[in-house]
């Protein structure tokens, strides 16, 4: 039986930050908010793919790994995984297509792979990490450096933000960004806004 | 260990090429103490001060009695010792010196005792 290849999807940029392959899509906001599905709105470049959120939309579960515990925007349920979508507190800037990396939030990036860490943890299906800004829709590939230092920092960043149960995606990432900047073999962090 | 996969990308049937990494769990993550005793007060926010903590609360103090000590040492050089009524009193004046005599006027007097010892010679 011959096998049939899935086209990759059509990102408009890609970029190596801070040890994370940031695919982005841009779109036109004013005509992507007005649609009526949640995927075709919150996921323009997966418009007329079948998924299936895991709770109504604007609802948030709880996702937990060890101690890190997420409330993820949205969570759907997408062929053999999980896609772990942040959307609700944008800043509302636009990313231009020349410049968006300069304007790049590395916390919002950090926070989203701790989330889709703790999706995936919890629910043992492989997840992606993806963000919805004003104009933008990304995906984040961390490498194996920045997945194991906000595997391994998960206990110390509870302690250092007095946690008795569990950190947030937001603790864990502020922790481990000065970690990460210093990590061998990364972006220069004078090149990424924090 | 728990399993952690995070895929790499995103196509329109699903997710592929994962990675992986491991998490410590929950019940290895929490501290023995705080497993056992749940129902334990919780720790103080405020907590001792370090050996270096304590070096420099000592250090402030040795400065603030200097600058103390220098402070009185100049009043006591300015105004006098320190007095304070009933316990301190103002310490006794000398007597008044009679005033020195003259001592512009010896050569004319000399002169003059000179002078009446030749007559009574």
């Amino acid at each position: 039986m011959k096998s049939t290849t899935v086209p990759p999807l059509a990102w408009h940029d890609e970029a190596d930050l801070l040890g994370v392959r940031v695919r982005i899509f841009f779109f036109d906001p004013t005509e992507v908010d007005t649609r009526p599905g949640f995927v075709d709105r919150q996921l323009p470049l997966l418009q007329g793919a079948t998924m299936q959120l895991l709770t109504p939309e604007g609802q948030r579960s709880n996702y937990q790994v060890g101690a890190l515990r997420a409330h993820p925007d949205a969570v759907l349920a997408h062929g053999n995984g999980l896609l772990c979508l942040s959307y609700k507190g944008n800043d509302g800037r636009f990313l231009a297509p020349a410049r968006w990396q300069q304007h790049w939030r590395v916390d919002t990036m950090l926070q989203c792979i701790a989330s889709a860490m703790a999706v995936a943890g919890d629910r043992q299906l492989p997840v992606a990490a993806l963000w919805r800004g004003t104009n933008v829709l990304c995906q984040f590939d961390p490498s194996p450096p920045v997945l194991e230092c906000l595997a391994s920092h998960i206990g110390a960043a509870r302690d250092y933000w007095r946690e008795p149960e569990a950190v947030s995606p937001a603790q864990l990432a502020s922790f481990c960004e000065p970690r990460l900047r210093l990590l061998p073999g990364l972006m220069p962090a004078e090149t990424i806004s924090a | 260990m728990i399993h952690v996969q995070i895929a790499s990308q995103v196509n329109v049937l699903g997710v592929e090429q994962v990675r992986w990494v491991l998490v410590e769990p929950v019940e290895q993550a929490l501290s023995p103490a705080s497993s056992a005793a749940p129902a334990q007060a919780p720790a103080p926010l405020v907590e001792p001060l370090p050996a270096q903590g304590w070096t420099l609360t000592l250090l402030k103090g040795a400065v603030i009695l200097a600058g103390l000590l220098v402070a009185l040492l100049a009043a006591r050089q300015e105004f006098g010792p320190p007095t304070l009524p009933g316990w301190l009193p103002r310490p006794e004046l000398a007597p008044a010196q009679p005033p020195a005599a003259p001592t512009q006027h010896l050569p004319a007097r000399a002169a003059s005792a000179v002078a009446l010892l030749a007559q009574q010679a």
